[in-house]
């Protein structure tokens, strides 16, 4: 007979039955799983110390197993939205082309922070020097129009006319671009997002471009913007950018750049 | 019609204890089967690794850390960095971080907290103390700094490795720069560790990877250890931190507010 018949079992086989059952369950209750204790240290540990609680670090730069669930915080990113409102790129056709670029602005460079590794390119933005002078414009220049005054722009640089050519000037707030420049760092701060790059405050407009906002103050940022100027401001040390100041702090263990308005 | 269930006719009703102890038997090697967590063998070796770095007063080894990065372009390279921790228990630490582009200084002294940053002379102190345990539980959860490998620095690193594990293998024996080591792997929900420990009277790690499974491309920490010192003490003037002339103190910014608000927006 099928072992599968049981309610065609007499009522006293259905006792026997059950019987067996509750005694094979009580003896599972009561065994001990030895294998499982041998493979599961942690069953027998009599205490635990408290689990690493949440915090908001960058887990993946200290080698650590005890915070592998944190966090993870701050990354350079390289935002590609398209805008919805295209800009036609320009030439500049009168003069040749003159570049400035050293070879180590065209490859990729890492910088190693002291906790955490990061991989920075550099940009033609990182060499900005304001009122350097240019004879012509970088190719695929935009040109914009802030208040009636003429700027251009190209890979995070302004420029404006001067003495027949052209001279790197501080970002203008209000000028708006397709996309941010690469290497813009992305920032949440007081539930905005900013897209920081060249010491600009790039902020999503709603036709998709995006435009240089007034800098927030209070905000931290992981590097200096190209050419601040190191300053003492009430006997503590500080950068200048553009009427910006910036003060060094140690945040997540390294260097960083609150702004702020002495 | 009546039942003739031979397991339940009477005249097979002797065979009821003998037929329980049966199927006990077999639940028992049913339970026999059910892997382990973890392999005695790696939970062993982890024990041992464990006890023997929290029993030693003081050490201080050299690690080469190689860290998995993305280009902008997408390739993928490795990052490097090398660093010296220096312990002394119940409360002193001393990590030096160097890479090529820049160096930075952690101190513990057991009074306070020192961070250094040598390129740009900067330095920033937060007053705490207590042991290494505390230290890093302070410096984590309020400053955001995680001292790196931690892990092999706590009191009890064989508890603190396990908390969240799910499983462990002993993967067999290799050479990790020319010594002899036990491979031991083990997995956790976000991600998988191996550590490579020194076979022999001196279960000292070699190396250690994490791979970080819940990240596109699943990148990996690597820790390579050497020049291991236990017999080198290591007075209170190493872990004191002196300002070098021209340095400037900076702020320690502290981030347990916005990790409070992180942590009730999560509840």
């Amino acid at each position: 007979m099928s072992a599968g018949s049981f309610l065609t079992w007499t009522p006293s086989d259905r006792r026997r039955g059950v019987l067996a059952m509750l005694k094979a369950s009580a003896l599972l209750i009561a065994l001990p799983l030895p294998a499982a204790d041998r493979g599961a240290p942690s069953r027998s540990e009599p205490a635990r110390s408290a689990p690493a609680r949440t915090v908001q670090v960058d887990r993946s730069n200290h080698g650590s197993v005890r915070h592998a669930e944190t966090h993870v915080i701050q990354r350079p990113v390289e935002p590609r939205r398209e805008p919805q409102r295209p800009i036609e790129p320009q030439r500049e056709p009168q003069r040749p082309v003159e570049t400035r670029r050293g070879p180590e602005q065209s490859r990729e460079v890492l910088v190693h922070h002291d906790v955490e590794a990061e991989v920075h390119r550099s940009h033609a933005w990182n060499n900005f020097v304001f009122g350097r002078r240019h004879a012509s414009l970088p190719l695929g220049f935009l040109s914009l129009r802030l208040g009636g005054v003429p700027y251009f722009y190209s890979d995070g640089l302004y420029y404006q006319p001067a003495d027949g050519g052209y001279q790197e000037v501080y970002p203008p707030v209000g000028a708006a671009i397709p996309q941010p420049p690469d290497g813009a760092i992305e920032i949440d701060a007081g539930g905005q997002t900013y897209y920081f790059a060249a010491g600009a405050f790039y902020v999503q407009q709603p036709d998709g471009t995006y435009a240089i906002a007034p800098t927030p103050i209070g905000v931290v940022v992981p590097e200096l913007p190209p050419g601040a100027i190191q300053v003492s401001v009430n006997g503590t040390v500080a950068y200048q950018f553009n009427g910006i100041y910036y003060e060094p702090v140690f945040v997540n263990g390294v260097t960083q750049y609150e702004t702020f308005a002495p | 019609m009546r039942n003739r269930n031979p397991f339940l006719t009477p005249t097979r009703n002797k065979l009821g204890l003998p037929l329980v102890l049966l199927g006990f038997a077999a639940l028992t090697a049913c339970a026999a089967e059910v892997k382990p967590a973890v392999d005695a063998h790696a939970d062993e070796m982890l024990r041992r690794m464990g006890e023997y770095l929290s029993q030693a007063q003081f050490f201080s080894v050299n690690v080469e850390i190689w860290q998995d990065v993305e280009l902008a372009s997408g390739q993928r390279v490795q990052a490097g960095r090398t660093a010296e921790l220096k312990v002394r228990r119940p409360d002193r630490f001393r990590a030096e971080i160097h890479s090529a582009h820049r160096n930075r200084e952690l101190v513990y002294d057991g009074s306070a907290i020192t961070l250094f940053n040598s390129i740009q002379n900067f330095y920033g102190t937060v007053p705490t103390s207590g042991s290494l345990d505390k230290m890093m539980d302070v410096a984590c959860e309020r400053f955001g700094i995680t001292l790196p490998l931690e892990d092999f620095i706590r009191t009890d690193p064989h508890r603190d490795f396990l908390q969240k594990v799910i499983s462990g293998h002993d993967l067999g024996t290799v050479n990790v720069m020319g010594t002899l080591c036990d491979h031991l792997g083990f997995s956790q929900e976000n991600i998988d560790w191996q550590v490579w420990i020194e076979a022999g009277v001196k279960p000292i790690p070699r190396k250690f990877v994490i791979t970080y499974k819940d990240e596109p491309g699943a990148p990996q920490f690597i820790a390579i250890f050497s020049h291991w010192d236990f017999e080198t003490k290591l007075p209170d003037f190493v872990f004191k931190f002196e300002p070098p002339p021209g340095s400037s103190k900076i702020k320690v910014k502290e981030i347990r507010a916005e990790n409070q608000s992180r942590k009730k927006e999560e509840q």
